[in-house]
């Protein structure tokens, strides 16, 4: 017969179990890991930091006044008189311009998309943990936003109010909200399913403490995720909003809007007049891959 | 007669009923859920069930799946409250006035789940969720964590394996 | 089945009334007096008075709600501030050009992404599936107004092949489909349409593709003798469903998200009289067209998600 107190000898079986091969890691270290390893989106990721720097330090970096213009050097071609971008339809020089710039359509951008994971994912994991009534209803009222296509939606909400940054701003956060929440409703929903939250309900835990050491830690991962993949998207559709006129008035300068108002100058010098676009398509496509990147090292399958 | 092994209550402090006190007396357990449209109809997921376990002994529950085991199961630990019947763990009625709160019962019995798959929190270190028990009870988390190191330790498993 | 068909059409209902709120409230977003975002600059004090009776501007905001659901559903959507036409013509006569754009753009860019997705999927790993992909993530990172932008200036500007903006000589009013010089205008903007549709079927096919290839049926395809060939067959079989609903999703947003290429090629489609209304304040036709628009983003919804349980009979049963 079994000798229960026997138990409180240890079981001399360390000596059986081989050392590790690799070194035992928290998931968040393993995340850094494999991200160090993974040459493609590192590369991405400092072109992105590069150009979050250069918005932000634009007042040194720029090598002339991105407001001042001249009659006499307008729609010059690259390189004229060590304007290296070329200069714009009232002759302010297109580098200067495109560094002021930045830091508009990259607020546009990644502001909207911050607001939008916090309160969506809010919404989410409350929806998902709560369940039945309050679930539907909030993801009833979401299905409303998801029924208007975003480029729609986002237009219909800047160009009622007016215009201008803040009410861009506003408008891209009802846009990217509904999604968020959706995102973080579905991985709540499963998450709350599994047995090891009923278990930690069985060792005594409030609803609040499973949220905070169960139930948050798994759900942060895919709205990360989800997050990093909208601000490319942030990007386009913030810029499509300032080219529509909808973002920031002239002569504030911004990516979308500077395309806007080059545009009748095409004939003239049409390589100045798309590098906007370049700016809005490199900064895009960066976001993007960086990305995917995060998703490969945060996708962990058993 | 089963032989019936216990430890004797000098050997352990945590057996306050003493050794012929049934370490768990489920009394009429009853639990109905309500079908969703039809109104007056429900599942008699469990329904008057009453058994005593004693120290030392192992009780199996059979049966063919939707039967009701696993609500039972839940009844037991109270992680549903069921709308008849008593459960009384060594000698205290659970969840009554003067008897066993549920946060105590919480810290005497425990559900080992069917899928080990989903048994654990992935994004937790092991020895963190052996530690969450005690440390949701009220423990402060290096002790916490000192306990699971030593329980670890006790089944055989290297705890440095299993936390960084 | 029909019990699912019902159950969706259903469905439908709410949303589209929350989308009417919702557009209901946009005048009432619009800074300034609601009354005056409806009426043009010069209207005199008796039209004013009139239209605020008519339309209920003197009562509160549910019963203004009521009447201006009724006169919706009559098809009076208000007058256009900047030509005096109904709104409601207005609109009807740019959705049936941007729909001539998303007819075209539609075919080319499922057929496209399609083609491009099942290659991807059917060879990951290998230099196919990276050229594809790499040219899927351009495309979704492309600004599409700016897509439009460098076609024009390559084609039109610089090789002077294509026009660069219109819809034809005489704008819509002449166009011929069957005649090039009227067709020729529609070259670049269904190409600009097309581009983010396309990258975003090639990535949903390539997934939907490769996750099937994955599942354990093909294999024992493989191992009852099937050719390669038939294998895929089965393959893509499987993943249409996935596929199918993104591309009418997309249908939709071919429809509902056109106004940046329509801006850049003056193209008169909704998108267009969307950015002109914007430009000249005219909330009438503002919010006509945005309603109409998201109304036919709702049905299309509808219509794909039907569509869809036909094809795939696992979403039938519930």
């Amino acid at each position: 017969m079994a000798d229960i107190v026997a138990l409180d000898r240890p079981l001399d079986a360390f000596a059986e179990q081989a050392p590790p091969a690799t070194r035992v890691r928290g998931y968040w270290q393993s995340v850094f890991y494999r991200l160090r390893h993974d040459p493609v989106t590192l590369v991405f990721a400092s072109i992105v930091l590069l150009i979050v720097l250069a918005a932000l330090f634009a007042p040194l970096i720029a090598p002339f006044d991105p407001y001042k213009e001249s009659i006499v050097g307008r729609l010059k071609p690259f390189g004229w008189r060590e304007h290296l971008l070329g200069t714009d339809e009232l002759g302010r020089d297109m580098l200067s311009r495109l560094l002021y710039g930045g830091r508009i359509s990259l607020s546009m951008g990644v502001v909207p998309v911050l607001i939008a994971t916090l309160i969506g994912g809010m919404l989410g994991v409350i929806g998902g943990f709560a369940g039945g009534r309050v679930n539907t209803a909030i993801m009833r009222t979401m299905d409303v936003f998801y029924a208007f296509p975003s480029v729609l939606l986002a237009v219909a909400i800047a160009g009622a109010m007016g215009g201008g940054i803040g009410n861009g701003m506003l408008a891209l956060t009802l846009v990217f909200t509904p999604p968020m929440c959706r995102v973080a409703e579905t991985a709540t929903t499963q998450v709350r399913a599994l047995d090891y939250i009923e278990a930690a309900r069985a060792s005594g835990a409030s609803t609040a403490a499973i949220i905070r050491y169960h139930v948050l830690g798994n759900v942060l991962g895919p709205v990360f995720i989800y997050a990093s993949s909208l601000v490319s998207v942030a990007i386009l559709l913030a810029s499509g909003l300032s080219f529509l006129g909808l973002g920031v008035r002239p002569p504030t300068p911004d990516w979308g809007l500077m395309l806007s108002t080059l545009r009748q100058s095409i004939y003239v010098v049409p390589a100045v007049c798309a590098v906007p676009g370049v700016a809005i398509f490199i900064t895009s496509i960066c976001f993007n891959l960086v990305s995917d990147g995060l998703r490969a090292a945060m996708d962990v399958r058993m | 007669m089963a032989e019936v092994i216990a430890l004797s209550p000098a050997l352990d402090p945590r057996d306050r009923g003493g050794p012929l006190q049934p370490m768990l007396i489920a009394r009429d357990l009853r639990k109905h859920f309500p079908v969703k449209g039809a109104r007056g109809k429900s599942v008699q997921a469990v329904d008057g069930v009453s058994f005593t376990v004693r120290k030392g002994e192992t009780l199996g529950i059979v049966g063919e799946s939707g039967c009701g085991k696993t609500t039972l199961a839940r009844l037991l630990l109270h992680l549903i409250v069921p709308d008849a019947g008593e459960l009384i763990f060594d000698g205290e009625a659970v969840n009554a006035p003067d008897g066993l709160s549920v946060n105590a019962l919480r810290r005497q019995v425990q559900m080992v789940f069917q899928d080990s798959y989903s048994s654990l929190n992935p994004r937790m270190p092991i020895r963190d969720s052996v530690a969450f028990g005690p440390f949701i009870q009220g423990r402060e988390k290096p002790e916490a964590r000192n306990i699971a190191r030593d329980i670890l330790a006790k089944v055989g498993l290297d705890p440095d394996l299993f936390g960084p | 089945m029909t019990y699912y068909i019902l159950r969706r059409i259903l469905y439908a209902i709410p949303i589209a009334f929350g989308v009417s709120v919702v557009c209901f409230s946009l005048v009432y977003i619009a800074p300034g007096d609601p009354l005056q975002t409806v009426m043009p600059p010069d209207a005199t004090a008796e039209t004013i008075a009139i239209v605020k009776h008519a339309y209920g501007f003197d009562r509160p905001l549910p019963v203004q709600f009521v009447i201006w659901l009724g006169r919706v559903l009559t098809g009076d959507f208000g007058m256009s501030i900047a030509t005096r036409r109904p709104v409601f013509l207005e609109v009807t006569d740019a959705l049936a050009n941007t729909a001539l754009l998303a007819l075209f753009a539609a075919p080319i860019a499922f057929f496209t992404g399609y083609a491009m997705g099942v290659i991807a999927g059917c060879f990951p790993g290998r230099w196919l599936d990276r050229l594809v992909t790499g040219a899927a993530v351009t495309g979704v990172s492309l600004p599409n107004y700016w897509l439009g932008i460098v076609l024009v200036i390559v084609f039109a500007v610089q090789l002077m092949l294509l026009p660069a903006t219109g819809m034809g000589p005489n704008g819509s009013t002449g166009f011929h489909i069957f005649e090039w010089s009227s067709a020729r205008f529609l070259v670049l903007p269904v190409i600009t349409l097309a581009m983010i549709p396309i990258g975003i079927l090639s990535r949903t096919t390539r997934a939907a593709v490769a996750e099937v290839r994955n599942q354990d049926f093909v294999q024992t395809l493989r191992a009852k003798g099937l050719s390669e060939w038939a294998v895929t067959r089965h393959v893509l079989k499987n993943s249409l469903p996935q596929v199918m609903a993104v591309m009418g999703l997309q249908f939709g947003y071919l429809i509902g998200g056109s106004i940046l290429v329509e801006t850049v090629f003056t193209w008169p489609g909704s998108g267009f009289l969307l950015s002109k209304a914007i430009i000249n304040r005219d909330v009438p036709v503002l919010q006509g067209t945005i309603l109409t628009l998201s109304l036919v983003f709702v049905a299309t919804n509808l219509v794909v998600d039907l569509l869809q349980s036909l094809v795939d009979p696992r979403i039938r049963r519930g």
